[in-house]
C-alpha cells in the first residue's frame, strides 16, 4: 500500500498536468463568470424575476455547466496521461531505474490506472465545488450590490443535495469511462511508439467496417456515446442527453442508481477494465526500454 | 533469436566479477535475466530467489545501475530521495543526503540540469544507501570522462564494498576495473568464453616481447596467442616457466585486456577455465 501510494506521488511529481487541467479548467470558469457577473450584475437578479417553473433551471445551469467542464477537462487530461503512461518510461529508459526498487508491476499500473479512476475524479469534485462556491459568492455580492435580497437565491439552490449529485454523477462517469482508461493504459504498455494511433485507430476502423459491411448505422458510434455520454444518460432519472435546453441535476430524488448498476453493461466494462489491466501488467513484467 | 545460450555461471558472496565481452555479446542480456528484466529457459537463481518470479521480494536485496542515461530526467534530487525512501525497506536516507553533499548535489537539482558525471554520483548515491546483498552494474561509466569513471570506482571501493556483498559489473573498460575485480567472465556471441579469479589469472599468465629471430624459440614454450607490434611480437603464455621467458626476451604480467583479446581472437581455443 505504501509503493502504491508514493507510486501515485510519483505520477503527480512528473505530470503536472493532472493537477494543472482541472485547476486551470476552473480559473478559467471562476474568471468568466465573475467578470459577467461584474459587467452585469443585474443578470442574476433578473433570473429570480423568470417564472418559477423555469427559474431553478434558469438559476442552477451555470453551476452544472462548471461541472460538466471542469469535468470534461479532466476527461481530456485522463486519455493523454494514460497513452504516455507506460509508453514514456520505455521511451526516455528510466523503466530500468523504476524496475531497479522493490515496486511490482502490479503496484506500478494500478498506480497508474489510479491517476484517471481515483485522483482526477476526486480532483474534478473539489475543484467543482470550489468554482461552484466561488460562483454563489460573486452572484451573493452582485445581488447585495444590486439591491436584491441574496437569500432568495440561496433558496433556489439545493445547497446540501448539490455535492452529494455532483458526487454521484462523477463516480458514475468514472466507473463508465474505466474501460476506456484501462484499454489506453493497455495500448500504452505495448506500442513502441505512437499510442494514440493505435488506441483508436483501431476502433476507428472498426467503425468504419461497420458501416461498409452492414450499411447500417454503426454500433461503434453507440460505443462513443456510451464513454462520453453515457453516464448523463443512463445515470439520472432524466436523460439530459436527449433533452434541449438539458435540465439541471442538482437533486437526490433525480438519481438513479439502479439503472446503471442493475444493468449488464457496467459490470461487462468493470470485466473488460480488469482484463486490460491485466494485460498491462503482463506487457511491462515483458517489455524492453525502446 | 538466442542471446544467450548454455551460460553456467556462478558468483560467491563477497566476490566482485567483471563479465567482459565485445558489443552484442550478450552481457546486458545476461545482467536482466539474473535481474528478472528478461525470461530465459533454464535456471536462474540469485540469492536463493527466481528472480521472474520474485523479483520485487529479491529487488529489496538488489541494486542495480543498468547505464548512467536512466535516471528520470523530470525528477528532482529530493523526490528521487523521497521516492526510494518511501517504497525502499532498506535505504538510508541519512547516509545518501551524507554521500550528495559531498558532491555538491542540492536536493532542488533537477535531473536534466546535472552534468553526466553528477547524474552518475547521484545514481551512485542512491544505490550505496541502499543495504543491498547484490550490486549489479551494466556499463555503469558508459560516456564518463576518465576523471569520473575513476571517481566512480573509488567510491565504490572504499564507501561502499565490505566482503559481505558481492558486485557483478560489465563494461568495456576493462584497464579500469581489472584492479577492482575478483573474478571475471569472457562473453562472446552469448557463450561464456573464459572464467577465472583474478589471483589465477595473475599466477597463470605472462606476456613475452621478444626479437624475430627468438621467435621461435619463444612459440616452442606454448603461446596461447600472438601479434605484432612494430619490430616486435607480443606473446601470450599460459603457466609458462618464468624464468625460461625471461631468457628470450621482456617477460611481464598481461593485462586482463590482452587476455580478453586473445580469448576474442581465438586463444580461447586453447584456453582452460582459469581457477
Amino acid at each position: 500500500m505504501r509503493s502504491l501510494q508514493w507510486s501515485v506521488c510519483r505520477e503527480l511529481w512528473q505530470n503536472r498536468s493532472i493537477l494543472i487541467g482541472p485547476l486551470a479548467a476552473g480559473f478559467i470558469l471562476i474568471a468568466s463568470f465573475v467578470i459577467g457577473t461584474i459587467a452585469a450584475p443585474e443578470r442574476v437578479a433578473g433570473l429570480l424575476t423568470m417564472a418559477a417553473e423555469t427559474r431553478h433551471d434558469a438559476v442552477a445551469r451555470p453551476y452544472g455547466f462548471a461541472a460538466a467542464m471542469v469535468a470534461l477537462g479532466a476527461l481530456l487530461v485522463s486519455v493523454f496521461y494514460c497513452l504516455g503512461a507506460l509508453q514514456g518510461e520505455r521511451v526516455d529508459r528510466s523503466i530500468l531505474f523504476w524496475k531497479s526498487l522493490p515496486v511490482s508491476d502490479t503496484t506500478t499500473v494500478l498506480s497508474k490506472a489510479c491517476i484517471p479512476l481515483v485522483v482526477l475524479p476526486l480532483l474534478v469534485l473539489t475543484v467543482t465545488l470550489g468554482v461552484q462556491a466561488v460562483m454563489l459568492l460573486a452572484s451573493t455580492l452582485a445581488m447585495i450590490a444590486t439591491g436584491t435580497d441574496p437569500a432568495v437565491l440561496w433558496r433556489e439552490l439545493p445547497l446540501l443535495e448539490m455535492p452529494i449529485a455532483l458526487l454521484y454523477g462523477i463516480g458514475v462517469m468514472t466507473v463508465i469511462q474505466a474501460p476506456l482508461y484501462a484499454w489506453l493504459l493497455m495500448v500504452s504498455a505495448w506500442a513502441r511508439r505512437r499510442a494514440a494511433l493505435w488506441a483508436f485507430l483501431p476502433l476507428l476502423g472498426i467503425g468504419a467496417a461497420e458501416q461498409m459491411v452492414f450499411g447500417r448505422h454503426p454500433r461503434f458510434r453507440d460505443l462513443i456515446e456510451y464513454l462520453i455520454m453515457g453516464p448523463f444518460a443512463r445515470a439520472f432519472a432524466v436523460d439530459p442527453t436527449r433533452a434541449a435546453p438539458p435540465p439541471v441535476i442538482d437533486r437526490i430524488a433525480l438519481l438513479d442508481p439502479a439503472a446503471v448498476f442493475g444493468g449488464l453493461g457496467v459490470w461487462i466494462g468493470l470485466g473488460l477494465t480488469a482484463a486490460f489491466l491485466f494485460i498491462a501488467i503482463r506487457l511491462r513484467l515483458d517489455r524492453e526500454p525502446a | 533469436m538466442v542471446a544467450l545460450d548454455g551460460i553456467d555461471l556462478a558468483v560467491e558472496e563477497g566476490h566482485i566479477l567483471g563479465i567482459v565481452g565485445p558489443n552484442g555479446a550478450g552481457k546486458s542480456t545476461a545482467l536482466h535475466a539474473l535481474l528478472g528484466l528478461v525470461a530465459c529457459e533454464g535456471s536462474v537463481r540469485v540469492l536463493g530467489k527466481d528472480p521472474r518470479r520474485e523479483r520485487n521480494r529479491l529487488m529489496r536485496e538488489v541494486s542495480f545501475i543498468t547505464d548512467v542515461a536512466v535516471l528520470p530526467r523530470w525528477i528532482r534530487v529530493g523526490q528521487l530521495l523521497d521516492y526510494v525512501a518511501g517504497v525502499h525497506p532498506r535505504f538510508d536516507r541519512a547516509k545518501a543526503e551524507g554521500f550528495l553533499a559531498r558532491g555538491g548535489i542540492r536536493s532542488a537539482d533537477q535531473v536534466r540540469r546535472l552534468s553526466k558525471g553528477t547524474v552518475t554520483q547521484l545514481h551512485l548515491a542512491v544505490v550505496m544507501a541502499i543495504d543491498a546483498k547484490l550490486l549489479v552494474l551494466d556499463e555503469p561509466t558508459l560516456g564518463l570522462d576518465p576523471l569520473a569513471r575513476k571517481q566512480f570506482y573509488d567510491a565504490l571501493l572504499h564507501d561502499y564494498f565490505d566482503h559481505t556483498r558481492t558486485i557483478v559489473v560489465t563494461t568495456h573498460q576493462i584497464g579500469e576495473i581489472q584492479d577492482v575485480l575478483t573474478d571475471f567472465a569472457f562473453l562472446n556471441a552469448g557463450q561464456i568464453v573464459l572464467t577465472g579469479t583474478m589471483e589465477a589469472f595473475e599466477s597463470r599468465y605472462a606476456q613475452l616481447r621478444v626479437h624475430p629471430g627468438r621467435l621461435d624459440a619463444a612459440r616452442a614454450l606454448g603461446s596461447i596467442h600472438e601479434r605484432h607490434v612494430l619490430d616486435r611480437s607480443i606473446l601470450l603464455f599460459d603457466g609458462a616457466d618464468r624464468e625460461r621467458l625471461e631468457m628470450l626476451g621482456d617477460a611481464r604480467r598481461p593485462t586482463l585486456g590482452d587476455l580478453f583479446v586473445a580469448a576474442m581472437e581465438g586463444g580461447s581455443r586453447r584456453m582452460e577455465v582459469a581457477r
